[in-house]
């Protein structure tokens, strides 16, 4: 006997084997609870306990999950709408945020930010920006500003921090071409970006789980068909056919059609991953003798399918689409950088680099290049996370 | 039989891994001797420690796991003694050691070939490494051992893979390479455990043969009773990482003194003797390594079981006529109470 | 050998008892597939051609190595696979049914009455379902029982086999090797079956829980009438447990017999080979010598040998071997071989330890 699954315990829940056949009755001594507890524990709370000791993915899970409150949160977490522009500030370097005042009575909990001097360079053509520290723009939390309706159902108008005065020019992450405030553009790309990645993962789950599933369910030439397509779609470079894809979406759809647009061209690509996985677990597990065992039983194909086949998969097919979403993303972003995916107004990660194209925005504007860090963010934690789900998947390792 | 002077004596070996969730003391204890020329089985139940025991010869315990405690002495063809329990596992001492004086056969065959290297490769390297010998003169030796081994056409197999091989096969040419450096002991882990009844009897066969032209020692580990009646000359029998007995293999059969092994020699079947009656047993199961009952290990499950006194402490090694020790109070110790366990 | 009666023995009327289970000339070929449309190129003969009866109420032994066969034969009696080719009869109340012949749906209240334990406890167990569902779910899917009934009849089961009814709401990934196996025999008899086919049930056992096991397999025997099927490649257990036993090799049965006429007087080269390699647990044993070492492999069962399947490793092979195929014949008393020279050859039983 190999100890098994002790890797998951810890010194509170081990497994103690009484040297009896017949453990102790819970409640008699020598009987501690926990030792029931792995006894008794089923498939996720296995996978909780295996999960939880992979460090790199619990952060994961952690930034992940801020990730998305802030895209399910934008308005209210952006300081200002992403459309709102001010030609005075454009290309305003990032300002810094003052959490103490030194005033005469001492120092006291007063965020500020300094206003801008702005000068404009006769030979380069551009403003100079100068931190003028006679004016401060205080800056408070849960601030009246413009109007939202949060997540579209509930109407309000205060933000979670912002100037005090409306109008006082904020731009903690800089500004960019327009004069728009980057911390509430990126803030609002999260939401297109990240939310692009879970539909098109929905997308090729739908079209990975349907043809795999019948690639391995019915095998013979079925099987081999589609086989066949994934193994020519894979084939096929991905920018070039993206590229071609994202040509044919007419100029003058409106934003939301082409955000489906793209969404359905990624997961197009996306599902054959999904699909081998599916068909090649699904074949797998067709000669595993338990589930020979529930056919011996008399269980038809659909119930065996579905009460033994798919539970047993199903950690695994979650820890592919875990996986599946930082492509999308990075796939996203790639097209829109490209300039053949999202296009503004929408705002994403992606578009927003892609206004931070050209060398001299790089030269003259860093902070153009900050969308990048959430996409870093993003990618490395959904990746981190899916690693630790693909190891908790099996939590019955022999 | 060979009786000759002591080849490899362990004293107290004890080997624990430290894991997330506590110690698993997988060799906790362990003494015996191994002669020269002598076959030398250990015997016990899956889990009990007979490979860790092994690994810690040759130092090759997996990670987590340490000697923490013990002597193995060796003695050299030069007549000295050494004590590798106290070598640098990672040094050129103990590597030379390995492959040249004492030489392993492993569980599980595959995993210890390596799979992108000619079988015939595989064992001229092993004695170059540790002979030196051109490349002609490695390959004509390593064609002489495969033939000697049973290979047939080596100079074919020479250059075949090991997943092109049988399992017997496979089995043939671990033992070769194995055998190339004539050591002085080879230790042999279940190396019939994976084959069929015919294979293991020619394999078994095979070792025995071999042992006799080179006069090396075998360790040889096993769970099956059977294979130890047929080639042992000394056992131990090993429970939850002690050796509860050790004797020569005809008194351990005729009369078995620990209550395990008597149990045990009750519970297999024999062909001819227990028709339709049914087996003896022993009750419960082996605890979990994490969970070892306090005292002698085995008082649980025992029908010896002496209250207040099995489970009080551990009983210490008890000697008998004829060489033969036992681990058990029904033998002696039980007066020396204070010697509470380790 | 002109002058012998060479009647198949399935032809032949078993003479005691009405056979619960016949099996006729089955033969199970698996397609070797190839290249990127898959074209069969070959089959793998894993059975081929393997005739017997198990009789109402006994213990029918299958003994033979690795990789010929045994646990294919088994699962075509579960209708796992369907049949290349030949029967199984399945007897009852005096009606017949060939079980190769029915569909998925015909053969559900067949699957009641056939049973299989598997080889391996830890494959054979969901680890995903609790001992109750995994007991229970037979009883569901046949609508026997259901929401307390069902826990009942599981609870009881459980304790039939030596588990504690505790075991109802765990998971089977904490227990041993040994407790899997009861929970794997306790599924098997929750349909209350004729017939249980056994592959290798305590193989993977230890040798202590292999003798709990092997005890309460002779107990529920007894205590339901039970007919087992008992797969195994360890002839000791075998003979321990059997009533007859029969000897695969490459997919055929080359030897059957009463277990003990079996053992001590063989009558097929492979089955004195096999015996003879049996290790014996007892040192004065050893020097009895004449232990018979078979040459080479196994045959492959996708590029089987010409004539007798055993011929390339038997000591008693002539040319009437390589080209002619023995058939399975009986030589009288309920034994059947399937050798052209078992008349003439002197073979060696197992060496039986006395006291
Ligand atoms: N790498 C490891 N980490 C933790 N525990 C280990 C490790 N290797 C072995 N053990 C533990 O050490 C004990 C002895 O293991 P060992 O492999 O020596 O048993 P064995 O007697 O050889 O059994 P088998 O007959 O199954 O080969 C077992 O309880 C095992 O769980
Ligand atoms: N589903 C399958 N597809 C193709 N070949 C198979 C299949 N199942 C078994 N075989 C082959 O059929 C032969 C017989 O296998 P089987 O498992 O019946 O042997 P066995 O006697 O049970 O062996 P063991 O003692 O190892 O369990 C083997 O050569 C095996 O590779
Ligand atoms: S010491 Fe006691 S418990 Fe242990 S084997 Fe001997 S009699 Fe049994
Ligand atoms: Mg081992
Ligand atoms: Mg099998």
């Amino acid at each position: 006997m190999r100890t098994p699954l002790n890797h998951l315990v810890n010194q509170k829940t081990r497994v103690s084997k009484t040297a009896d056949l017949t453990p102790p009755k819970p409640g008699t001594p020598g009987a501690p609870v926990s030792e029931q507890r792995v006894e008794m524990a089923g498939q996720w709370q296995l996978m909780w306990w295996k999960f939880r000791k992979h460090k790199l993915a619990m952060i994961g899970s952690a930034v992940t999950l801020l990730i998305y409150l802030v895209a399910l949160f934008v308005e209210f977490l952006a300081p200002f709408p992403r459309g709102v522009y001010e030609a005075r500030y454009t290309y305003a370097p990032p300002q810094a945020l003052h959490l103490f005042e030194r005033t005469e009575q001492g120092v006291r909990f007063r965020p500020f930010v300094y206003g801008y001097k702005v000068t404009i360079d006769e030979v380069a053509i551009r403003r100079v920006f100068e931190i003028d520290t006679s004016q401060k723009h205080y800056v408070g939390l849960l601030v009246r500003g413009a109007p939202y309706k949060l997540i579209g159902l509930f109407p309000s108008d205060r933000h979670l921090f912002g100037p005090l005065e409306q109008e006082a020019p904020m731009y903690l992450l800089g500004a960019d071409r327009l004069g728009r405030d980057m911390l509430s553009r990126i803030i609002y790309g999260t939401r297109i970006s990240m939310s692009i990645g879970l539909v098109g993962v929905v997308l090729s789950l739908f079209l990975g789980i349907l043809l795999g599933g019948l690639s391995g369910y019915y095998g013979g030439a079925v099987d081999l068909l589609i086989q066949r397509v994934i193994e020519f779609l894979r084939g096929i470079p991905t920018i070039p056919l993206w590229m071609g894809l994202a040509a044919a979406i007419p100029l003058d759809w409106p934003p939301l059609r082409v955000y489906f647009g793209i969404t359905l061209i990624l997961s197009l690509i996306g599902w054959t991953g999904l699909a081998r996985e599916v068909r090649s677990r699904f074949l797998s597990m067709r000669t595993e003798d338990f589930v020979i065992a529930a056919r011996l039983d008399g269980s038809s194909e659909v119930r065996t399918i579905m009460r033994y086949m798919v539970p047993s998969f199903l950690s695994h097919i979650i820890a592919a689409i875990t996986l599946a979403i930082p492509q999308m993303i990075l796939s996203e972003t790639s097209l829109s950088f490209l300039g053949i995916g999202l296009r503004p107004p929408v705002v994403s990660w992606g578009v927003l680099l892609n206004e931070a194209q050209n060398i001299r925005s790089v030269a003259t504007a860093p902070w153009l290049l900050l969308p990048g860090v959430p996409i870093i963010a993003a990618v490395l934690s959904l990746n981190f996370l899916g690693d630790g789900l693909r190891d908790a998947a099996d939590p019955y390792g022999r | 039989m060979n009786t000759q002077g002591p080849l490899l004596e362990v004293q107290d070996l004890q080997t624990h891994f430290s894991t997330d969730e506590g110690v698993v003391k997988a060799v906790d204890g362990v003494d015996f001797t191994i002669r020269q020329g002598e076959t030398f089985c250990l015997v016990g139940e899956s889990g009990c420690g007979k490979s860790v025991t092994a690994f810690s010869i040759l130092q090759i315990v997996q990670d987590p796991g340490r000697i923490v405690r013990g002597s193995i002495h060796l003695r050299q063809d030069d007549g000295q003694t050494l004590d590798l329990a106290a070598m640098d596992p990672k040094g050129r001492a103990l590597r030379r050691i390995r492959g040249r004086d004492i030489a392993m056969i492993f569980q599980e065959p595959m995993t210890s070939l390596s799979p992108v290297h000619t079988v015939g490769d595989q064992i001229s390297e092993t004695l170059r490494l540790h002979a030196p010998i051109d490349k002609l003169q490695a390959r004509e030796q390593t064609m002489a051992i495969l033939t000697r081994v049973g290979i047939p056409r080596p100079e074919r197999h020479f250059h075949a893979y090991p997943f092109q091989l049988s399992g017997g096969m496979r089995q043939r040419v671990m033992i070769a390479m194995a055998l190339i450096c004539r050591p002085s002991l080879l230790i042999a882990d279940e190396p019939t455990t994976a084959l069929d009844v015919t294979m293991q009897a020619v394999i078994l066969d095979l070792i025995k043969e071999l042992q006799g032209e080179m006069g090396m020692s075998v360790m040889l580990i096993t769970h099956n009773l059977g294979v130890v009646a047929e080639v042992a000359d000394t056992v131990a029998v090993m429970y939850l990482g002690r050796i509860v007995e050790s004797a020569d293999v005809y008194s351990l059969f005729r009369e078995p003194k620990h209550p395990y092994t008597t149990a045990l020699l009750r519970s297999i079947p024999v062909i001819g003797l227990t028709k339709q009656e049914r087996l003896a047993t022993i009750r419960g199961m082996v605890p979990h390594p994490f969970n070892r009952p306090h005292g002698c290990t085995f008082h649980p499950r025992c029908d010896h079981f002496m209250p207040g006194v099995c489970n009080r402490s551990l009983p210490p090694i008890t000697h008998l006529e004829g060489g033969r020790t036992v681990r058990c109070f029904l033998y002696g110790g039980a007066d020396t109470r204070e010697r509470e366990e380790r | 050998m002109s002058g012998m009666k060479e009647t198949a023995i399935s032809e032949k009327p078993m003479d005691t008892g009405q056979p619960l289970l016949e099996i006729k000339n089955l033969k199970m070929h698996f397609p070797i597939q190839k290249g990127v449309f898959r074209r069969i190129t070959d089959y793998v003969r894993a059975v081929d051609g393997a005739s017997l009866a198990v009789k109402r109420g006994e213990t029918f032994g299958l003994v033979g190595e690795s990789g010929c066969g045994k646990t294919t034969l088994g699962r075509c009696i579960m209708r796992v696979y369907r049949p290349t080719a030949g029967q199984i009869l399945y007897h009852e109340d005096g009606r017949t049914v060939d079980l190769c012949a029915l569909n998925n749906e015909e053969l559900k209240p067949y699957r009641r009455k056939i049973r299989m334990i598997f080889q391996d406890p830890h494959g054979s167990l969901n680890p995903r379902m609790t001992v109750l569902d995994i007991v229970g779910d037979a009883l569901r899917v046949h609508g026997i029982a259901s929401g307390t009934e069902l826990e009942d009849r599981v609870s009881d089961l459980l304790r039939r086999v030596g588990l504690r009814s505790e075991y109802l709401r765990r998971y089977p990934h904490a227990l041993s090797g040994g407790e899997r196996q009861r929970i794997g025999i306790a599924r098997a008899l929750v349909l209350e079956p004729a017939l249980v086919v056994c592959d290798e049930p305590v193989s993977a056992l230890d040798v202590s829980v292999q003798a709990q096991t092997l005890n309460l397999l002779q107990d529920l025997q007894a205590e339901f009438g039970l007919t087992y099927l008992f797969v195994a490649h360890d002839l000791s257990v075998v003979e321990h447990l059997s009533d007859r036993t029969a000897v695969m090799y490459v997919g055929k049965l080359v030897e059957f017999a009463d277990t003990k006429a079996l053992y001590v007087n063989p009558r097929h080269p492979y089955t004195e080979a096999l015996l003879s390699a049996v290790p014996i647990a007892d040192p004065r044993m050893r020097e009895r010598g004449g232990r018979i070492r078979l040459e080479g492999d196994v045959a492959d069962p996708a590029h089987p040998p010409t004539g007798c399947y055993f011929h390339p490793r038997c000591r008693y092979a002539r040319q009437r071997c390589l080209e002619e195929e023995p058939i399975l014949r009986d030589l009288g008393g309920d034994h059947g071989v399937a050798c052209h020279f078992s008349e003439e050859i002197e073979l060696r039983g197992a060496v039986m330890v006395n006291g």
